[in-house]
């Protein structure tokens, strides 16, 4: 799970889970490979009738 | 000026047993709690005109006042709270004994939680609404998922460590081994321990994280003039202050313009603004501590160290007994018991009593905060 600051509107920040592609499980991206301060793209999971933002290391 | 300053004190302190599945209700230990806090001041229940409670509190104080027989109650306050609350009930009574609104407060906090389905996490929905809907779909649902993650921004930015963390509760859990009342009391934690212990939300482990329990703890306040007769050595309030720092959002405070600035920091600002003390003049610190990075937050926040060094602050033991700033000592929340703080309370009156089973030498002034997390309060107690 990551705190995630919009490079588009640096006032805002979102709460999600890392995932390593779009429909990817959310234990699928390996912790050691993360850094506070590395940039992400957006993605949506969805689950049953909710989109959530979801969280790309790039 | 201050019209507060030193014009009550706490004359009375109780509590009932801390354990798992004690018998009662809630209101059967709140009741037993503030009965021995008044056999202990030397006051009769009729005396008691004030009330002070929580607003989670499941005991009302209609109820505490036909239960103890109590005559007219003509002071009543509530302060939000959880775990913000316990150092704002006593600034609360306190204020109210000062203008004259109130002879004797009674003040109080009683839980039942060490059962797993009595915790409100165990009631997380399905689907969640509104402020819940933008952070608990990710998988922060308990307060220590949601703690974890600011603990995590401390070590990022300002270099902390789990061995910080593992300071604090090896600290606190040396102070609990002095009190044979705390839940810990004759169980000894290792920094092994510590690492070896499994994980409860990364980068928190299980020692990071205080006890559930069950039990209650109250407190009886009057005026400077009457303390002065009083059968207890009386802890005066010198100073309080409650905060809610800009922007800040209860626990997840991720989204204002500064996560790590908590609610210490605006509860600071009004605790030391009328005090004749500053951090340097504490003897000991009562700290609360639901899981180990809050007590590094505190300190921050309270300026017992800069900005970013609350983790080295904790290094060498300063914590611990016989420390620059013991903290915690009868165990605090992480290894006496967790009731939402108000055993800082008690323990704070100890120590200026010099009863406390990790007792400072010279204690004249005791601070005593509540949590960083939510909105919140803080007091200094002088002797």
């Amino acid at each position: 799970v990551a705190v995630v600051t919009l490079a588009e509107a640096p006032h805002l920040r979102m709460v999600g889970n890392l995932v390593a592609g779009p429909q990817a499980a959310i234990d699928g991206v390996d912790p050691a490979s993360l850094k506070i301060g590395m940039p992400l793209a957006v993605t949506f999971r969805r689950v049953e009738d909710v989109a959530l933002p979801a969280w790309v290391p790039l | 000026m201050s019209l507060l300053k030193d014009r009550a004190a706490i004359v009375g302190i109780g509590q009932t047993a801390f354990g798992k599945a004690l018998d009662g209700t809630e209101e059967a230990l709140a009741v037993a709690a503030i009965k021995a806090a008044l056999d202990d001041a030397g006051i009769a229940p009729r005396q008691v005109d004030g009330l002070v409670s929580f607003s989670i509190e499941e005991t009302q104080p209609d109820a505490v006042a036909r239960d103890l027989g109590m005559g007219d109650i003509g002071f009543l306050a509530m302060t939000p709270g959880g775990g913000g609350g316990a150092c704002a009930q006593i600034g609360l009574g306190a204020m109210a004994i000062a203008l004259g609104q109130a002879e004797v407060v009674v003040a109080w906090r009683s839980r039942k939680r060490s059962a797993h389905a009595s915790r409100p996490w165990a009631g997380t929905q399905p689907r969640v609404r509104g402020r819940e809907m933008w952070i608990r779909p990710s998988g922060l649902i308990r307060p220590v998922d949601e703690i974890a993650m600011l603990g995590r921004r401390h070590m990022a930015l300002y270099g902390t460590t789990r061995d910080h963390f593992a300071n604090v509760a090896l600290a606190v859990r040396a102070h609990a081994n002095r009190n044979p009342l705390a839940l810990m009391g004759d169980r000894m934690l290792t920094r092994e321990d510590y690492f070896a212990a499994r994980a409860i939300s990364e980068p928190l482990g299980l020692f990071d994280c205080c006890l559930e329990t069950d039990g209650a703890v109250a407190a009886v306040l009057t005026s400077a003039e009457r303390a002065r007769d009083s059968r207890q050595k009386p802890a005066y309030i010198n100073a309080f202050g409650q905060g809610i720092s800009e922007g800040s959002m209860s626990m997840s405070n991720y989204f204002g313009p500064d996560p790590l600035r908590g609610q210490s920091w605006a509860c600071a600002e009004a605790l030391w603004r009328h005090s004749d003390f500053g951090p340097r003049d504490v003897a000991c610190a009562q700290i609360y501590d639901a899981f180990t990075p809050e007590v590094i937050f505190s300190l921050e926040g309270y300026g017992f160290c800069a900005r970013g060094e609350g983790g080295d602050f904790t290094a060498d033991g300063a914590l611990g007994p016989g420390g620059r700033l013991p903290v915690n000592t009868s165990g605090g929340s992480l290894s006496e018991a967790y009731i939402h703080g108000f055993n800082l309370v008690s323990e704070g009156v100890r120590q200026i009593r010099g009863t406390s089973t990790s007792q400072v030498p010279e204690p004249h002034c005791v601070f005593v905060s509540s949590s960083d997390g939510v909105p919140t309060s803080a007091i200094l107690l002088r002797s």
